[in-house]
């Protein structure tokens, strides 16, 4: 009886660590396959979320405008294909900026910081974490990506 | 002549007024007119008026006129002077001007100038250029560029705006990109926002933002690739693009491409000979496992709704 009880709590513990993380996938904007939101900037997907009903995506885009240091809300127009997100900004920022997106499904969450030179983001320099990005971690990123002060 | 006599009714009132004949000249006057073909006033005021045709034409004329001058107004872009003297057909344009369907705008070496696509977004004619506006529709806005550079920024939805040249027309899917095209017909794309198709007799380059595609006379567009690419990688695509079919070339590419050169791979693998073809898909499959859903054969054999299936894949790496 020890032995059942043993091998079913081993299960119970181990499945979650079996369960594939929430995550978040950023790729070029034709990804998305949104024709009406082709000026996006990236693609998003929402990875191993069991519920997508349940499955939120906001964002910011942290940058610059006219000299001074802005924060702008995040177009996220959902795709036909449930869990799929075409991403752009909702007003102009200059030259160089990062993207904070902030993902939950249920109550798992995940985020991630996404450079941006112009019109293009740097795919090399996306950051993709298993919970909302950090005001240091955005303010460094940005300095990053744009040259400044670390 | 005889008429048949009148009977009023026994209750009419009208029956006993006095009967007075009618004197001689009043039939005299009937006969004539009947004679004449006169119609009764009556009849003639909703009869057939000489002038009426004429007013019809007029008026059809007019309106043919009104709709000529209309449409072809809407189907004149402006263009702007951004630097020195560009021309449109003979004319040189000062500050703004207007360009016609099957007129050209010309620079020349210190000038440029800007398109106004309609409502739907501008295209910059850099100097050394010559651009003609093929269709200004609403449901087609095309231009045909002979030689030079323009940079198109286009807000409208996808399949409106199309820019031809010798080897290829580019279909706007997306928003921002830079063509240039030399006297020969050879030239390249590069896309910054959206994505671009570049069709041409049957081929098709999709080119999504940050990547850029050569194109060349009588071949057509090349492979699509990504800027960030390695220099190697680039140069021996180009001389795959020239229809050179070198064998170390293709091995460059396969041995240099990262994930994200799939973009190039997927291209390739429609376009290189058969006894090729594995080896491109070995290496795509090596660079990023075949997705669920795709079947290997069927990705040898080209079937189209494969490959559509693996590029919407491919392009979550792109």
């Amino acid at each position: 009886m020890e032995v059942v009880r043993f091998v079913a709590l081993a299960i119970a513990g181990l499945s979650p660590l079996a369960a594939a993380e929430f995550t978040l996938t950023i790729a070029n904007p034709i990804a998305a396959n949104i024709a009406r939101m082709k000026s996006a900037g990236i693609a998003v997907r929402l990875e191993n979320c069991a519920d997508l009903s349940k499955a939120t995506l906001t964002g910011t885009g942290e940058g610059t405008a006219a000299g001074v240091r802005k924060s702008v809300s995040l177009q996220v127009t959902p795709g036909a294909i449930p869990g799929v997100y075409a991403v752009g900004l909702t007003a102009p920022l200059e030259g160089a900026w990062v993207a904070s997106l902030k993902a939950t499904c249920g109550k798992e969450l995940s985020g991630a910081i996404v450079p941006f030179r112009g019109p293009a983001f740097v795919r090399d320099a996306v950051k993709v974490l298993p919970r909302f990005a950090t005001e240091r971690e955005i303010h460094n990123a940005l300095n990053e990506t744009t040259g400044g002060p670390k | 002549m005889m008429f048949r006599k009148h009977q009023p009714p026994a209750d009419d009132p009208m029956r006993d007024l006095p009967l007075v004949k009618a004197p001689e000249s009043v039939w005299a006057s009937i006969e004539a007119a009947l004679n004449a073909g006169e119609q009764p006033r009556a009849a003639r005021a909703l009869g057939f008026r000489w002038w009426q045709p004429a007013v019809a034409f007029l008026v059809i004329l007019i309106a043919a006129a009104v709709y000529w001058t209309s449409t072809r107004f809407n189907r004149r872009w402006e263009v702007v002077r951004l630097e020195g003297a560009p021309s449109i057909g003979l004319q040189r344009l000062g500050g703004t001007g207007l360009i016609a369907e099957g007129q050209w705008l010309e620079t020349d070496g210190s000038s440029k100038a800007e398109i106004r696509v309609g409502a739907i977004g501008t295209v910059q004619v850099d100097a050394n250029s010559r651009v003609r506006l093929v269709a200004a529709r609403s449901a087609e806005h095309r231009l045909a560029l002979a030689r030079g550079r323009i940079r198109a920024s286009v807000t409208a939805p996808p399949r409106l705006f199309f820019v031809d040249t010798s080897s290829s027309t580019a279909v706007d899917l997306g928003c921002a990109y830079t063509m240039d095209v030399d006297d020969a017909g050879n030239g390249q794309m590069h896309v910054t926002l959206g994505w671009v198709s570049l069709e041409w007799h049957g081929i098709e380059s999709l080119v999504p933002a940050g990547a850029s595609c050569r194109t060349r006379a009588r071949l057509g567009p090349g492979a699509p690739f990504f800027d960030d690419a390695a220099d190697s990688f680039k140069q021996a695509l180009n001389e795959i693009d020239s229809g050179m079919r070198g064998t170390d070339a293709l091995e460059t590419v396969l041995r240099s491409a990262r994930v994200r050169d799939t973009l190039t791979l997927w291209h390739l693998l429609l376009r290189v000979e058969a006894g090729d073809r594995r080896r491109v898909y070995d290496r795509m499959v090596a660079l990023m496992p075949l997705p669920s859903g795709v079947s290997p054969d069927k990705a040898l054999q080209l079937d189209r709704e494969t490959l559509k299936h693996w590029r919407e894949e491919l392009a979550w790496k792109w």
